[in-house]
This record gives structure tokens, sequence and C-alpha cells, in this order.
């Protein structure tokens, strides 16, 4: 046996999608031992081509099984145990250097496990685990499922044989389009259901069939499990944290923030550095609009020393920093500190520079501070120091936060604008800033490569601006990359613009004026208010799509104008009928707003929004009173009347912050809407 | 004052136009003391002759700035064994009499410090401020005489000339009232005060007496940084077991924290808690600022530890409340922050049942079940933990009155018939009565059923019913509003408060006040309906719970 000498684990069943990059990151072992249990694809022979000793087994629902058989084989010092779905991610020389200079009274090291599951790289979750150990023949996993090897060593060496290490392995398998591919998750179940049978009141089969039944998307019946888990496991179990912190992400995801609360505020002073706590308890106070308390919870997230991990926390990369910093940042926007935010969104960026929501925060914060466009536009480009397309669309993404149209323009260079997403940004902000021409050139040269999908997009901003620059017919060079009936489309609608108006009543095809209605909303996007006129005076039918739109863009005074009108000629849908209502509210008339969202209630009983807008005005109007009250009031009487008038102020606060109104895109969202 | 068993006492007192109190004050200690001596400093109300009607030896003098010579002046004319000082807003609790009496008899005590109990009114029902032990009465020695011009004191004298004298602590009841206008007593009182302060410190600039009495001044005008340094002074000046050395402490506390020096005050409780283990004022003071700056789980344990401990001792200073209902009031609103409302129940359960603020934390409680839907268990939590107070007629209207007032109407009127009352067979009929009418006008009802009618018509489905009242009401109240403008306006021009009083305001006012009530139960009976699923349930339950609760004259 070869000192040092590392034999990799691995039991497969049917893993040839996967195989191969787990064998591929551990190629150089001294040994690689693979225990089969009955698969049907080529994972047997995907196995052999990395030269590994393949032993087949039959599955007899049992993990250790199938473990402690390779374990009879190995001829290696240490043994790295591994599934199919990882990969060894520090290099297999350095693992061994490490191994070289390890304390021989050291049995096992803990490795890092990095589980992604999303596409997303910021979205990953981590946690130390005992993968790698001395060969030993006292050494024995147990459990049928979850199977450990860690207490057969303790048992022989006691605790202070297993140390930590920066080892890294990378799990694929919970990524969604793995997760599903296999019946891994009715295969757990139907193990840990067996246990069950035999053991019902076992926490860590509870724990584990909660699990389960999450990845199944069994919500409520993971929370029983987990539930039922909780009570019965002792207070100093190394997974009872993870567990509380998976309860609470099931707990938040089934909208049960009272039970989350009360059962936080007990468990972190036990687990007070664990950061996912934290951030799991001041997500549910933000939901619950308890922005104040949330801070604090965010707050002691960040306070939390990563890396230092003496009990097996899974934890959520970036749950101590980036995640925690960019909500503080939010929260203090909302509550209208802006300088604070700038420089929490900012810590946020030093822990991750790519992060999209404080790439946006900051660039808002900074906007509200008056710092010009220019200056946003060097400091995004320092913190992301773009290298690629994507890292550019981030920069972007940024900017059109604060109609930065300027600098989004100076993205129109051939090599940035190939990208579709890239193209439509700076066309928007060319059109709008008013540089037809080179919009037109743009699209002129981008037509040929764009998907259908993009086509569709590209053919109206490029319509908008063709009649903007000349009120006449669109030119030939519009029609050459469409489809023929796209083409009919277009030239039916341009060929009534070009007819004077009138009032008689016109009946067009259902695809016209649904072109039209798109075209209405483009040009209110695209600033383009009289193309968008234009439109709706020679079909009537986009006028509501036009207020709605106007509306939603920040200019309220000339949507309510046109919501008027065609109030009296009853065309409100309910959509727009809200944003009236909004518009009432907004402007102080309380007692209109609550007679008219009174109406839309009768219609809808049970629609959230109209009730918090119809409580918000009732709430509003007994303010009034009580207002009134103090002015006729003694001394005796005022103390209690401006403690009500408190309360009830509070409460529409409370209310607000539900986001029941409509978020008004204007070129400055930053502070929370206020009624007083 | 014949077969008087106990050596004699006597009251000794300085007055100045004390016409309104003096009468109960000597009415109270009427057949306790021997002796009664006022120093008169300038009355000239019928001051002299209440005192006179009581037998008291009067002695005018004038007023030279000086509070002790006045006591002494007093105090060295008196032939008792004992002396008793009281002030004219004070008054012997008629349950201490022989208490005081009994005390008097032992003779091997210099003195015995009484509880002041500080009204915030006039009577005697009014709620207790704080409990203040003071040295009240101590032994007739011609070296026991007052010091300072300002916050005279006896103690300092009796301990220089015997430093192992007996001092005991009774539980005599003194009750003082008006403590809360002496809290807002003009500003000019309190710089007057202060001068004097200043001249007694700079006789004696090293007596942590008058910085602690300086301190207590500031802190009354807002003033805590100066506050704070005298604080300080004193502190460095005093010796370890000062009578008031506790109060440095908790005053220290108090201007850290109007300073919001949060931290720093944290510091000072724990502080103080090391040197005061069993001061429970502390731990409530700490508590509240925890509770504050949002320290929940710190907060509710150290309350508990106030609770635990009860109310202080009686040799310290202490607020009534803390260690009981204010403890357990602040416990129960953790619990609601908290979100866990059965924890909160208990504490405001557990602070009802301490009395004092019965209805303030009970009614906590019927917000509570109404907003988790519990509203159906309100008779029998009621029964259950309320007995006593249940079976009061008035309290058990009262409360009917009010959960139909906060929208329980179920509640009510299970309660209503299990007990079987006949004056809310009235209000039951009035805020059903609604439902039944066709054609309702405001004309009808008065504004009391109304406000409870319209919020159950809404909630029981009439709707339209309660919006149709409910604009008659306003514009009838615009009108009235209207009208009583031009009354106010034509008063100004004649002015007679007799042919005119205040009513129409009055009215006008509790008019809009319950139409404000009426919008705030429709809109509880609106958000009522909000989904337990939406993710918004919680935010708008919070919003429920912190509606203004009804308030019952």
């Amino acid at each position: 046996m070869n000192e040092h000498s590392i034999g990799v684990h691995i039991i497969t069943k049917d893993e040839a999608e996967l195989l191969p990059q787990c064998l591929e990151s551990v190629q150089h072992a001294d040994e690689i031992i693979v225990i089969d249990t009955g698969s049907k694809d080529s994972s047997i022979l995907i196995a052999r081509s990395y030269g590994a000793h393949v032993i087949s087994m039959d599955w007899e629902n049992n993990f250790s099984k199938p473990r402690n058989e390779a374990l009879r084989h190995a001829n290696t010092e240490w043994i790295l145990i591994l599934d199919a779905d990882e990969r060894l991610l520090t290099p297999l020389h350095i693992l061994k250097e490490q191994l070289s200079s390890i304390e021989s009274q050291i049995q096992a090291v803990t490795v890092t496990v990095d589980n992604l599951v999303s596409r997303q790289p910021e979205n990953r979750v981590t946690h130390q685990a005992l993968r790698l150990f001395r060969s030993d023949r006292d050494y024995e996993f147990r459990g049928i499922i979850h199977e450990q090897i860690e207490p057969s060593i303790i048992d022989k060496h006691g605790l202070s044989a297993i140390t930590n290490s920066d080892t890294q392995i990378i799990h694929l398998g919970y990524l969604p389009q793995y997760l599903h591919n296999k019946n891994k998750v009715a295969r757990n179940h139907a193990l840990l259901q067996q246990s069950l049978m035999e053991t019902p009141d076992d926490p860590f089969l509870l724990y584990n069939m909660g699990v389960t039944h999450c990845q199944a998307g069994q919500l409520e019946q993971a929370q029983l499990c987990l539930e039922h888990s909780l009570m019965l496991v002792p207070h100093n179990q190394s997974y009872r944290a993870n567990l509380i912190r998976d309860l609470c992400k099931i707990y938040l995801e089934l909208n049960l923030t009272k039970p989350l609360d009360i059962l936080l505020i007990h468990e972190l002073n036990r687990y007070s550095d664990y950061p996912d706590l934290h951030f799991l308890l001041a997500q549910s106070l933000e939901r619950q609009g308890l922005l104040e308390r949330a801070y604090d919870a965010y707050q002691n997230a960040t306070s939390c020393t990563i890396g230092i991990l003496h009990q097996r926390y899974i934890t959520e990369l970036g749950v101590a920093h980036f995640l925690p910093y960019c909500h503080m940042g939010m929260i203090a926007q909302q509550l209208g500190r802006i300088e604070d935010a700038a420089r929490l969104f900012h810590l946020s960026l030093q822990f991750n520079p790519l992060y999209t929501p404080s790439l946006k925060g900051i660039t808002s914060s900074f906007d509200a501070l008056d710092v010009p466009n220019k200056d946003i536009h060097a400091l995004l480009q320092q913190l992301v120091n773009p290298q690629t397309t994507e890292d550019h669309i981030l920069i972007i993404e940024a900017l059109k936060e604060i109609h930065a149209h300027e600098s989004i323009a100076s993205y129109s260079q051939q090599s940035y604008v190939s990208n579709p997403r890239i193209l439509f940004d700076v066309c928007i902000s060319l059109i709008t800033i008013s540089h037809l021409e080179e919009a037109s050139v743009l699209f002129n040269q981008q037509m040929p490569h764009l998907s259908y999908e993009d086509l569709i997009v590209a053919c109206q901003m490029w319509a908008i601006c063709q009649w903007q620059q000349d009120p006449k017919e669109l030119q030939d060079n519009f029609y050459v990359n469409m489809p023929l009936d796209m083409c009919k489309r277009y030239e039916f609608v341009d060929q009534i613009l070009q007819i004077p108006s009138d009032t008689t009543k016109h009946h067009y095809p259902p695809d016209i004026l649904e072109l039209v209605i798109t075209l209405v909303r483009q040009s209110v996007l695209l600033h383009q208010p009289e193309i968008a006129q234009r439109l709706i005076e020679h079909f009537p039918e986009g006028k509501l799509t036009y207020a709605s739109t106007l509306y939603v863009h920040g200019d309220t005074m000339a949507a309510a104008e046109i919501l008027l009108s065609l109030l009296q000629q009853d065309l409100l849908d309910d959509e727009a009928s809200i944003y009236l209502g909004e518009i009432l509210i907004d402007k102080g008339h309380y007692a209109q707003g609550a007679a008219w969202f009174e109406q839309l209630l009768q219609a809808h009983p049970r629609n959230e929004k109209i009730i918090t807008a119809v409580s918000i005005c009732y709430l509003h109007l007994a303010e009034s009173y009580i207002t009134e009250a103090l002015g006729l009031a003694d001394n005796h009487h005022s103390s209690h009347l401006h403690e009500d008038l408190s309360s009830i102020r509070s409460a529409i606060l409370l209310l607000n912050r539900t986001g029941w109104h409509t978020t008004i895109n204007l070129k400055r969202t930053t502070t929370e809407v206020r009624h007083d | 004052m014949i077969n008087n068993p106990h050596p004699p006492i006597t009251l000794c007192m300085i007055v100045k136009n004390e016409a309104e109190h003096l009468a109960n004050c000597l009415e109270s200690i009427q057949e306790v003391v021997d002796e009664i001596i006022v120093v008169d400093t300038g009355s000239t109300d019928s001051t002299i002759q209440i005192a006179q009607h009581y037998g008291a030896n009067i002695i005018s003098l004038p007023w030279t700035s000086d509070f002790a010579t006045a006591r002494n002046v007093g105090i060295t004319q008196a032939k008792g064994t004992w002396i008793l000082v009281l002030d004219a807003d004070e008054e012997l609790d008629q349950g201490s009499k022989d208490e005081l009496k009994l005390c008097a008899m032992h003779l091997q005590y210099e003195g015995f410090f009484l509880r002041i109990h500080n009204h915030t009114g006039k009577e005697k029902s009014s709620p207790t401020a704080t409990v203040n032990p003071i040295l009240r009465m101590f032994r007739n020695r011609p070296e026991h005489l007052f010091r300072g011009i300002i916050h005279e004191q006896i103690a300092a004298s009796i301990t220089d000339h015997r430093p192992n004298a007996a001092l005991h602590l009774s539980t005599v009841m003194i009750h003082h009232y008006g403590y809360a206008d002496h809290t807002v007593i003009e500003k000019d009182k309190i710089q007057r005060n202060v001068t004097l302060l200043e001249i007694a410190l700079s006789r004696s600039p090293n007596d942590p007496f008058q910085h602690f009495n300086m301190a207590v001044e500031y802190m009354r005008l807002g003033e805590h940084q100066k506050a704070l340094t005298h604080i300080h002074k004193s502190m460095e000046l005093s010796v370890a077991d000062t009578s008031y050395g506790h109060l440095l402490h908790k005053y220290e506390i108090r201007c850290r924290y109007a300073l919001g020096e949060i931290d720093e005050a944290l510091n000072c409780c724990n502080e103080a808690i090391t040197m005061y283990p069993e001061y429970t004022d502390i731990f409530h003071l700490k508590g509240a600022i925890l509770f504050a700056n949002r320290k929940l789980q710190e907060a509710k344990s150290v309350l508990m530890k106030a609770v635990e401990l009860g109310p202080a001792p009686t040799h310290y200073h202490t607020e009534t409340g803390l260690g009981t209902y204010l403890s357990c009031n602040m416990l129960g609103q953790i619990a609601e922050e908290v979100g866990h409302d059965s924890e909160a129940i208990t504490w405001y359960t557990k602070s009802a049942l301490f009395q004092s603020d019965w209805v303030q934390s009970s009614n906590r409680i019927l917000r509570i079940m109404k907003c988790s839907n519990q509203e159906q268990d309100i008779p029998e939590l009621l029964a259950n933990q309320f007995p006593l107070q249940i079976q009061s007629t008035e309290i058990r209207n009262e409360i009917i009155h009010w959960l139909a007032l906060d929208g329980s109407y179920q509640a009510a009127q299970t309660l209503n018939t299990q007990l079987d009352t006949n004056m809310t067979d009235e209000l039951k009929a009035s805020w059903r009565s609604l439902i039944s009418s066709d054609q309702p006008f405001t004309s009808d009802f008065s504004q009391e059923t109304l406000t409870l009618a319209i919020p159950y018509a809404y909630q029981f489905g009439q709707e339209n019913k309660a919006f149709n009242l409910l604009r008659q009401w306003e514009l009838r109240y615009q009108n009235e509003s209207r009208i009583c403008a031009d009354i106010l306006h034509s008063q100004e021009h004649v002015q007679d408060p007799v042919l005119q009083p205040n009513k129409p305001t009055e009215s006008l006012m509790n008019e809009a006040i319950l139409l404000s009530r009426t919008w705030i139960a429709l809109t509880d009976a609106l958000l009522s309906r909000t989904e337990p699923t939406s993710p918004h349930y919680s935010a708008i339950r919070r919003v429920r719970l912190m509606l203004p609760l009804p308030r019952i004259k």
C-alpha cells in the first residue's frame, strides 16, 4: 500500500449521464472502485474506460452494503467517497500533498460540498461532509440511507481524530434538470418509508423524509415530517440546525411566517452563528412589512463569521454577506435613507460584483443622490470590470433602472448589438433620445440575424422609429426580412395611418387590432406619444392600452384624463379601474376613492388589492375625523386622540408596505408611496 | 386623644396657601397625633383658620427661601416624643393609623420610614405612579434638625449624632396627591428650585444629596446632559450605602437613554443590577430599553426576571406596576410583536390579574382573540381567567359593549345571553335593529347605536344599508360642524361662558370620534376577509391588531 495513496469509491446505478465528469475529476487516483447495483445503461462501460475496478452486486435497499463492499476491496491508505453526480474540484495532486503533511492521529477529514441549485452561479448551498478517511478494518458505514462512516471512526478514536479541510466537491444532483431526470426522489422515499416502518420515531429518518418530500414538491408533507423530527431530535445533534433551516424555508414558501418567527426567535439563541437562520427570519419580517426588524435580522446575518463552521451548518452562498447587505440596502431605500442604501449596496458588491439586484440598487441610489449618469456608468464599469457580453448586459440592466439613455446608447458598436438583448436596449434608448436615424441603421443591419421572436419585437420598434422619422409610408427595407403575413399586417396599419381619420366606426380584424395595441404600448415605452396618438385616432380600440401604459410609466395626469373619458363610455377594464382608483387615493380623495373601490369590490369581493385599497381609504377617513376631533378637544382627550391617530397612521404605513399599489415606473422609484 | 397609650406624636408642617388640601390632611391624622404645629410662611387664604379649627399651634414666619429653617422653627416648639412631618397635600391612609401608633411605642428606634404613595390625580383611587420610602417620623431631640435650604433632610443629622441609630422601614402608607401636577409644575418653579440648589451647592459644593436634587430638577427640565453631570458628581461624593444610591443609578440610566446613548444605558443597567440585584425597577427599565431597540428575546428574559422579583423591596424608591402589571404588559407586547398569540394572552392575563390596569390588558386579550379567529372562545376565557371581575354587572356590561364596538358581535351576544344581564338587552337590540328596518334613517338611532349598528350591518351582508346610514350621518355631521363653527364665531363677540358653555364643541368632538370609530370598525371587518394563504396575511393581521382600541368613557 502506497503511503498517502488515495482510492475513490463510487456506487452507481444508471449514472451514464454524470459519471464521466465525476471520473474525469479523479482520473489520477491510485485506485477507483465502482460498486454497480444493477445499471441498465452504459455506466459500467464508462467506469471501466476510466480504469475503475467495477464490482456488481444486487441492490438490497441499503446504501451501507455497497459502500462497505467497496471498503473490503480497498488497497489505498486514504479513501475518498464520491457520488456519481459529484466532481472533485480540488486537484488530486494538491489533495495528496495536503494528506502527506497531515498528523498521524488524524483519521478522517471533512470536505466542503458545494451544491448547485440553479443556473445562477450564486445560487448554491454549501455544507461540510466527512468524505475522506484512512482505510481501517474497523470502519464501516451505517444506515440504510444517508449512510455515515463517522460514528465508527468516533467510536474508535473520538472526535479529535476528525479535522476540517478546504477540499472542495461540487454536487450537481440538486440542479433541477438532474433532480427530475432520475427517480432518486422516489427511491429515497421508498427506502425511508421502509425504515420508518421499523422505527417511526427516528428523528434522522424523519428529517430525511422531510427533505425528500420537499424535493418532490410536497411541501405540506415535508413540513409535517420536519416538525415531527424537530420534536424528537436531541439538541446536540449536528443536523438539528439544518433541520430548522429546511423547515423555515418551507414555512416561508407556504407563507407561514408566524410559526417561523416563533421558532427562530427561540432557536437563534442557540444557533446565533448560523447566518441562514438570521437571513430567513429577516425575509419573513420583511414580507410582513416589519422593515426595521428585518434590517436588524439581516445585519445579524452579516455578523456571522463564515468559514469557521464548527457545526456542520448547511449554508447558502452569500447568506452572510452580499445577500443580506443587498436586502439592507433595499430596506434603507424604502425608508428613505439613500446614503445608507448606497453604502450597503456597495458593500454587497464587494462580495459579489455581479449581483444584479445590488447593481440596480446602487445605480438607483446614486441617481437619487443626484450623481450624474455618466459617473454612475463609470462606477458600474469599475465595479463589474466587464469581460463578457453577459457582464455588459448587467451594466445595461442597471442603467435601465435610471433611464440613463445616453449611457445605454453608447453600446451601439457592432460587438455589442450583435446580442439581441443589447440591440433592443440600445435602440430603445436611441429612439427615446430621438437618435432615430442611428436606430434605423442598427435595425437595418441586424434584422437578417434575428430569431423570429426577436424579429417581431424589432419590427415594432423599427416601425415606430420610421413613422416618427417620416410620417409617410414605411420604407421598403422595412419589409425585407419579414414573413409575408407580418408584412400584410404592417402594410394594413401603415395604409390606414396614411388616410385622414374620421369618426365612423370601423371594424378591423382581430390580428390587426392586436398589432395596433402592441404598437401603442411600444410607442409609450419608446417615448413617442405622437405615434401612439396617431394610432388611436385611427384605432380607438388602442385608447385603453394607451392610458394604462401611460399610467404605469408615470404620466398619471395624462392617463387620468383619458381614463375618465373612457369611464364615461363605459370602456374601462378592471386593471384600468384600479388605476383610476389609485389616482383618486394618491390625490387624497379618500371618500371618492372608497366609493370607487367599493364598486370594484362588489365584483371581486375577495380581491386583496381592492380590499387593501378600500381599507386605506377608510383609515384615512377615520384619520380625518380624529384630526377634526383633536381640533375640538381639550388636553384631557387629546392624548388619547393622538395615540389613536398614530396607530391609524402606522396601520396605513404597514398596509402601504404590502405593495398593493401598482409600481409606477418613474424616473425615481426610491421612496415609499406616502399619502399624507 | 384620651387614653392614648403611645408616647405622644407632634405633627409638624410648613404651609403657605394650602386651603385646598389642609383639611383632608389634618382630618386623616386627627386621632393619631397629640399636637399639631403649623409654620405658616405667609398664607393669604383660609389656611390659618383651617389649621386653628383642628387645634393647631400656629407660628407665622416670613419666608426666607430656606426650607430647613422653617421646618426647624416648628420642631423646636414640639413637645411630643415623636415628630411626624407631613405636607399639606399628603394624607395618612386610614388603614395605617394603628401601625403608626404601634411605631410610636417602639422607642428603641430613632426614626421610621413611611411609604409615600404618589398619586397621579387628586383622588385616592387615582393610580399610583411611584412609591417612595422617606424618613418622616423621628425622635424629638434638640440635635435632630433639618438641613438644606431645599430638599431639607433629617436623616443626616440623626446619623451624625447617633451613627448606630436604628431606623425602621414601616409599611405606613401616606397618600400624596397631585404628583402629576408636580411633575408638570411650571418651569419657573423648577427654575426657582435650581436657583436655591445653586446657592446650597455654593455653600457646600461637595454635598452629594444636593447634587442628586439638582439632577432631579434638570431631568424635569429635560436637560439630561446637565442632570448626568450632577448624578456623577453625587455618585462620586456619596458613601457606599446612601439611601438614594439606587435612585442615582436609575436616573443615570434614564438620562443616558434620553440622550440616545443606548449602549451606555444598558451598561449602566448591568452595573446597577450587580449592585442592587433585587431592585426590580432596573430590570424593567433594561427590558424597556431592549424592547424599544427591538432586542425582543433579551428584553423578554430581563422582564421575566422583573416579574420573578415582584415589586421592589420597601426601602427602594419604586414605580407602581414594575415587576407586576407593567412588566407583564410589556411581555405581552413583546409576544405580540413576535407573533406568539397564546403567550401574549398569558402575559396580558397575568397583567390584568394584578388589577391595576385591568381594562387595558384585558382589551388586548380580546383584540388578539378576535384577530386570530378565536372570537368564539372569548366568553369561556373570561369565565375561566376572570371569574371575579365578570361577576360585577358594571364590568360585564362594559366588556359586552367593548366587544361589540370592536366588531366581536358574536362574543358579545354569547356573553350577554350567558350572563343574562338586563341593561344590555337594549344594547343588543340597538345593533340588530338596523338589519330589520327597511329604510333606516340616522334620525331613528342615537350616535352610539349607529357606531355599533353600521359595522354590524356591514359585517353581516347589509353593506348598502350600512353605507346609506353612514353617508346620511356624515352629511348631518358636516351640517352640525358648520353650525358649530358659526356659533363659535359669534361667541367671539359675545363671550358668556354661563349662557354658552362648551357644549356644542364637545358633542361635535364626540360625534367625530364615533365616526372615526365606525370607519375603523369597517376597516377591520373588511380586512378580516384576507385569506390565510395570502402572502400579506401576516402583515394584515398586524394591521388589525394595531388599529386603535375602542374606548369607553
